[in-house]
């Protein structure tokens, strides 16, 4: 999945490139899509954790230590989604993406790929992996 | 451009990955539309979508901290 998102990014980024705005404005963009994946992922899977209303029965359900992992990745990705949010708003107009900015969303790429791996099978986190573009 | 327009749009980038392979031209001349009409208005449109997402990630990291375990230290950087 990482390498399917990071194909996405660079889609972006290069269609963006050549068609509209600056790299500012390019890696915006980008930095809005990887968060929107993020905040899918957490809205999904807190509705995913075993005895939540409308949560799937076990084994599909995201059992109280796993959610507590995947809370942590989940954690770490947010600090880093906000790090490059912040990163971007501080590139001035013109200047070229710096190195930093796709190594935070590559470095949130990972964590995605994690959290995907520890939610358990369900129609639900099916729907989830086709919505983000992952397995 | 007002906030419910930027709003949409970022909304419309955040779900750029799944429909990647057919609709990115449209998201991305949506956004330049969006842009070119904020840069009219005097309003930065990418520092408004980056607030929106610092803001919610700042949130949703302290949300999700407070539910791991071993409860994770603020972030130091």
């Amino acid at each position: 999945m990482r390498s399917r998102i990071l194909l996405v990014l660079a889609f972006v980024c290069l269609y963006g490139c050549a068609s509209t705005g600056g790299p500012r404005h390019v890696a915006t963009v980008s930095v809005v899509t990887s968060h929107g994946t993020l905040m899918l992922i957490d809205a999904t899977e807190e509705k995913l954790v075993c005895d939540t209303a409308g949560a799937p029965q076990a084994p599909m359900c995201v059992p109280p230590a796993t959610h507590k992992a995947i809370s942590a990745k989940l954690a770490q990705a947010f600090d880093l989604d906000a790090d490059v949010a912040r990163t971007v708003k501080a590139m001035p107009v013109g200047t070229p993406t710096t190195p930093q900015v796709l190594e935070l969303l590559s470095k949130i790429s990972v964590l995605v790929s994690d959290v995907m791996a520890l939610i358990p099978q369900s129609s639900a986190r099916e729907s989830l992996a086709v919505q983000i573009g992952g397995k | 451009m007002d906030f419910d327009k930027a709003q949409l749009l970022i909304n419309l980038a955040g779900q750029a990955i799944p429909i990647a392979s057919g609709a990115v031209a449209s998201i991305m001349q949506l956004i330049a539309t969006a842009r070119a009409q904020a840069e009219q208005d005097g309003v930065v449109f990418d520092d408004a979508a980056l607030d929106k997402v610092i803001a919610e990630a700042e949130a949703a990291a302290a949300r999700r901290r407070s539910e791991a375990d071993p409860p994770l230290a603020e972030s130091t950087d």
